[in-house]
């Protein structure tokens, strides 16, 4: 089949130039000609593996004009479309086994559009190859253990912030084995689940104690943070073999007291991961009661009773296993309502600072940090009547919070505070019954302006700009400078801040100040005033791959 | 005898300790475990002994042998497991086994427990470029004896990795075929941004992509690289071999199909269900993963359908005059270009219900229910019988064909008879047509009987014999069969036989035959006993084997 060219003629109805006929091949019929030709053009390149260099087979090239039109390469990585026009057009690539450019870097420059013209070059385009992780998993006399699941953690720094997500599971086969593949390159961290066996070590008669496969992260450590990271590059294929001992699980029980009346209790038990316990839990909803198998560890236990308008109270009880356990005793407290007061400081004279009544002027929403996995967020909503304009969060389970804030006009957040907690720095602690304090915010307008230019030796240079507002460091701000190295960003909340001028930022944690501490030489202070302007220039850093 | 296989797994977990004999028992089991194929001893091989609810397990020592002492007189099953052999049971047969029966009067010291090592089937699926295809879907059908008769069935499935790599272990040596499922990646009717789920009319889009050598498909694709069920390659797996399958994709273009049905109003905003695909050996029909890119009033266009022989399903609302249970279309049709094709063998769906008489005196059990099963088409109805509603159930769009009718969920209860005014029944048997409505009268009456015996060689008990309960009218009765493997002592039991008249046999290599086809079985008659069972009877019969 011919893959490799492709003729528009069905799309233009004017023929494309005499140039094109001459090359015109098997495949596509020409649709009419008119009187008046237009220059078409011709877009060609190939794709290439971004890791070895070598050009890429049947992937599939794509360009939009209108309609889609695609391509699978040649033997050669080659392809080749004639009759195109004049146009800016978006090329894409993609093939399985690869990620695209703009898949694996994050904001960066991306060179999808392509101007077609005259005097245009051969494009080549990059696919980056997957990673695999895979192993095998044995008991601790060397058998393998089928059907055990393993969980992918992928630990990535996301604007800025150090994340942990879920990523896909494998099984276990026959032989213990596992593969998980399709994996952009990162750090990871692998976790088997826990799951209860049977003591198969077969001696005459005797009854074993339950027991069975703890969870554990490779290379077989309970907890995430001295769990050994497996750092996986494009096209690399990554081994991680590990054994799993049968450990004996332990009872442990006990009932809710002070749950509401008649309404039906459920029961999780967390690892100290915040993920939940996946073996057995008998519970009766009813009585409040649970017995539960559980590996040795310190677990948190937390009981929710449920009614029709959500959840209506909750336990916690953390506790360590070492033996079995009785005779717990979860008190139930009714969940916390945080109040959310916002005072306004307009004042530019075109703000009128108004919102429409049943807006939130600022998106308040509370990230639970005991899950690794950020999972649970509460946001604030509306209370009462839209005029009361009172907003509040409901139902907020005891915990460690990190707080997100998100303007919802033009004004900025200028301070977050819970008492004497500024909440833009410090995570918020709720305690059962809620905090004393409600949460109360100020927002201003008197936004300003930062320009300036990124050189390096002396030359300008094009680069990404980070800024770090002193008083805030979740609130940084990154953008690209111009090709000539020049930079202009307006909307900014005055205030003191730290600059700095990169290649790029992906993969930085620029939200930690001590991960930033090793690039203080190259910051520089910029004070912007309320509504004023400021001007800086950055030597470009190049960080180290 | 028979092995319920959850079971001996549940016991191996619960792993109790037996009752104790009273006074010290010098009873007792001992044996060697072997190789099937080169003899060697297996050691340290899980033995597993069990008796009702009781299971003792052993490791076999370095030259295989195990013991159990101490026994209670009684049957025992007898199973093993070991690294590269998955769990059986003593001279299984598919799953029935012989059990061994420990007494003063029997020898249990030298048994030989032959274990058959696993064997397994792997391979690499390859697209035209010859790159590896991930996420094919790998199907293992098994060609046999299932329920007496010849047949090919999908015995697992799993998709293939990022390699195209696939792998089926743990298995019984046999006939096997392999057969692969998969899209092509690049194929334009899976490129579109806002996929259309197939059979759903919801979101209709035009298909934009301009490059039509790109709008191909796979066909199901057989071991090594047939796209015809009749030409598939057979992989004959001998016990512990391990079998390389590779199969290689070609591309073939999609058709485009507009299917039309004359005078139906396709109309309707809950949509309409069409499926096409293509049937596979022994299986379901694997559905294409098509596009519906247009419909009218009586007809929809679908693309993305592979060329050849092809099972298309419809099912739509009745006529919309009066709105009342389903049509559907279940046609097959062989395509090889696009076109229009007239979809004719439209059914409505039938309304059965009926009313059960119970004969007996014994409480019938709620939820008792009446099922519809069609062997040849898979599909099953089941109603619970209403004793609010004096006893009749209800089984809504059922879909003309023909079925077994079976009382379920009522154990030791069993149908003797069934009467239908709207359809043709002969024993158990239900022919149901087009449209109409069909009443049935069902007449339940309790008391299966049972049958044990003992069968015999040359006046001696036969172990590991395959006996064999033929009932009269077996073509009515197909569910009326009843087998089991003779244990030690050449004695069987044979439960939950419904009353009626049967023959008895005992044959020597039974098991590889296709002993429910009337043609097979005839020579046996002769040589069996007849068996006259009445409720609720037990029956004691010695029986020669053949």
């Amino acid at each position: 089949m011919a893959f490799r060219t492709f003729y528009l003629t069905s799309l233009i109805a004017a023929l494309s130039s005499p140039v094109c006929l001459a090359q015109l091949g098997p495949s596509q019929p020409q649709i009419g000609t008119s009187d008046i030709p237009t220059p078409t053009y011709v877009v060609e390149g190939t794709v290439i593996n971004s890791v070895t260099g070598e050009p890429i087979r049947a992937a599939l090239v794509q360009i939009q004009i209108g309609q889609q039109i695609s391509l699978l390469t040649g033997p050669d990585g080659k392809f080749h479309f004639e009759g195109v026009p004049q146009s800016q057009l978006t090329i894409n690539v993609r093939k399985p086994g690869f990620f695209t450019e703009q898949e694996i870097l994050q904001g960066s420059i991306t060179n999808q559009l392509i101007q077609v013209g005259p005097g245009m070059k051969p494009v080549t385009m990059k696919l980056i190859p997957e990673a695999v992780i895979y192993g095998r998993i044995t008991d601790s006399d060397g058998d393998p253990i089928q059907n055990l699941q393993i969980m992918l953690v992928h630990a990535s720094i996301v604007n800025g912030q150090r994340t942990w997500q879920q990523m896909g599971s494998a099984q276990t086969k026959d032989d213990g084995e596992f593969r998980l593949f399709g994996l952009p390159p990162g750090t990871y961290y692998l976790r088997t689940q826990s799951r209860p066996t049977a003591n198969l070590r077969v001696g005459a008669n005797s009854q074993t104690a339950p027991g069975g496969y703890p969870s554990n992260y490779y290379p077989g450590i309970t907890d995430l943070d001295s769990a050994t990271a497996i750092t996986v590059e494009p096209a690399k294929e990554v081994q991680a073999d590990f054994s799993v001992k049968r450990e004996t699980f332990y009872r442990v029980s006990g009932g809710v007291i002070g749950a509401p009346t008649q309404m039906p209790v459920s029961i999780q038990i967390l690892g100290l991961d915040g993920e939940r316990f996946s073996g057995r839990v008998q519970m009766n909803p009813r009585a409040g009661t649970f017995i539960a198998f559980v590996p040795k560890g310190s677990y948190v236990i937390k009981a929710y009773a449920r009614g029709n308008k959500g959840p209506q109270g909750v336990a916690s009880q953390s506790v360590n296993v070492n033996g079995d356990v009785a005779g717990l005793s979860l008190a139930f407290t009714p969940p916390a309502t945080i109040p959310v007061e916002v005072r306004f400081e307009i004042t530019q004279t075109t703000n009128s600072g108004s919102y429409s009544k049943d807006m939130q002027p600022v998106n308040v929403a509370l990230v639970s940090k005991s899950s690794m996995f950020a999972n649970q967020v509460y946001s604030a909503t509306m209370q009462g009547q839209p005029e009361s304009r009172s907003f509040a969060i409901t139902n907020v389970e005891p915990g460690r919070y990190a707080v997100q804030l998100m303007p919802n006009g033009h004004w900025y957040v200028e301070s977050a505070r819970c008492g004497q907690i500024s909440l833009l720095t410090e995570d918020l602690n709720v305690q059962a019954g809620g905090p004393e304090h409600p949460i109360e915010i100020v927002v201003r307008d008197d936004f300003a302006t930062v320009s300036g230019t990124v050189s390096l030796d002396g030359q300008p240079a094009q680069g990404t700009v980070l800024l770090i507002p002193e008083a805030n460091p979740r609130g940084t701000v990154t953008f690209p400078t111009n090709p000539d190295g020049r930079f202009q960003r307006g909307d900014l909340p005055p205030g003191d801040y730290k600059a700095i001028g990169f290649d790029r930022v992906d993969g930085l944690e620029y939200t930690n100040t001590e991960a930033m501490r090793a690039y203080s030489p190259w910051e520089q202070p910029v004070h912007i005033s309320p509504n004023g302007q400021a001007t800086v220039q950055l030597e470009l850093q190049k960080r180290a791959n | 005898m028979h092995v319920g296989w959850l079971e001996i797994l549940l016991l191996m977990l619960l792993q109790q300790a037996p009752a104790s004999a009273p006074i010290a028992s010098n009873l007792r089991i001992a044996g060697t475990a072997v190789d099937a194929i080169s003899g060697a001893p297996v050691k340290e091989a899980a033995v597993f002994l069990t008796r009702g609810r009781t299971t003792v397990s052993v490791l076999t020592q370095l030259d295989g042998r195990f013991v159990f002492e101490h026994l209670e007189a009684g049957k025992y099953a007898l199973s093993a497991r070991g690294k590269g052999y998955q769990v059986q049971a003593f001279n299984q047969h598919e799953n029935f086994s012989t059990a061994i029966v420990v007494g003063d009067d029997q020898n249990t010291e030298n048994l030989l427990f032959r274990l058959s090592p696993a064997a397994s089937i792997s391979g690499q699926v390859a697209d035209e470029f010859s790159e590896a295809v991930r996420d094919a879907q790998v199907m293992l059908l098994w060609e046999g004896i299932t329920n007496g008769r010849q047949s090919v069935e999908t015995r697992n499935e799993t998709s293939t990795d990022d390699k195209g790599q696939y792998r089926f272990t743990g298995l019984q040596p046999g006939r096997y075929y392999v057969a692969v499922s998969a899209q092509p990646w690049y194929a334009h009717n899976t490129l579109r941004p806002d996929g259309v789920s197939f059979g759903s009319t919801r979101g209709l889009q035009p298909i934009t992509e301009q490059n039509a050598n790109l709008d191909v498909v796979y066909p199901v694709t057989y071991y090594p690289h047939e796209t015809e069920a009749a030409r598939a390659s057979m992989i004959t797996l001998q016990p512990g071999s391990r079998a390389t399958a590779d199969l290689a994709l070609q591309p073939v273009p999609a058709l485009h199909l507009r299917f039309a049905v004359r005078g139906a109003d396709l109309h309707l905003p809950e949509g309409v269900e069409i499926q096409v695909g293509q049937q596979i050996l022994g299986g379901q029909p694997i559905f294409a993963n098509g596009q519906i890119i247009s419909r009218d009033k009586e007809s929809i266009e679908v693309a993305g359908i592979p060329p050849g022989h092809l099972i298309v399903s419809l099912d739509m609302n009745a006529d919309p005059a009066n709105r009342k249970g389903t049509r559907s279309v279940q046609q097959q049709i062989d395509a090889t270009r696009d076109g229009t094709v007239e979809l004719t063998e439209i059914a409505d769906d039938v309304a059965v219900s009926g009313k059960v008489e119970i004969t007996g005196t014994v409480g019938f059990p709620d939820p008792a229910g009446i099922a519809l099963r069609s062997p040849e088409t898979g599909s099953n109805y089941f109603a619970n019988i209403s004793k609010e509603g004096k006893n009749e159930f209800q089984i809504a769009n059922v879909k003309p064909g023909s079925y077994y009718v079976l009382v379920e969920n009522a154990p030791g209860f069993y149908i003797d008879k069934v009467q239908a005014f709207g359809a043709t029944v002969s024993g158990n048997h239900l022919a149901i047509g087009s449209g109409a409505q069909v009443r049935l009268a069902v007449r339940i009456a309790q008391g299966l009987g049972r049958v044990d015996g003992v069968a015999l060689r040359d006046a001696k008990p036969a172990a590991g014999v395959m006996i064999l309960l033929i009932p009269n009218q077996s073509q009515n009765y197909p569910f009326r069969f009843r087998r089991d493997q003779s244990d030690s002592d050449g004695s069987f039991t044979l439960q939950q036989v419904l009353p009626g008249q049967y023959t008895l046999v005992a044959i020597e290599n039974g098991w590889n035959q296709q002993w429910a086809d009337p043609s097979v079985f005839k020579q046996w008659l002769s040589g069996g006993e007849v068996v006259q069972v009445a409720p609720n009877g037990k029956y004691t019969v010695k029986v020669k084997v053949q």
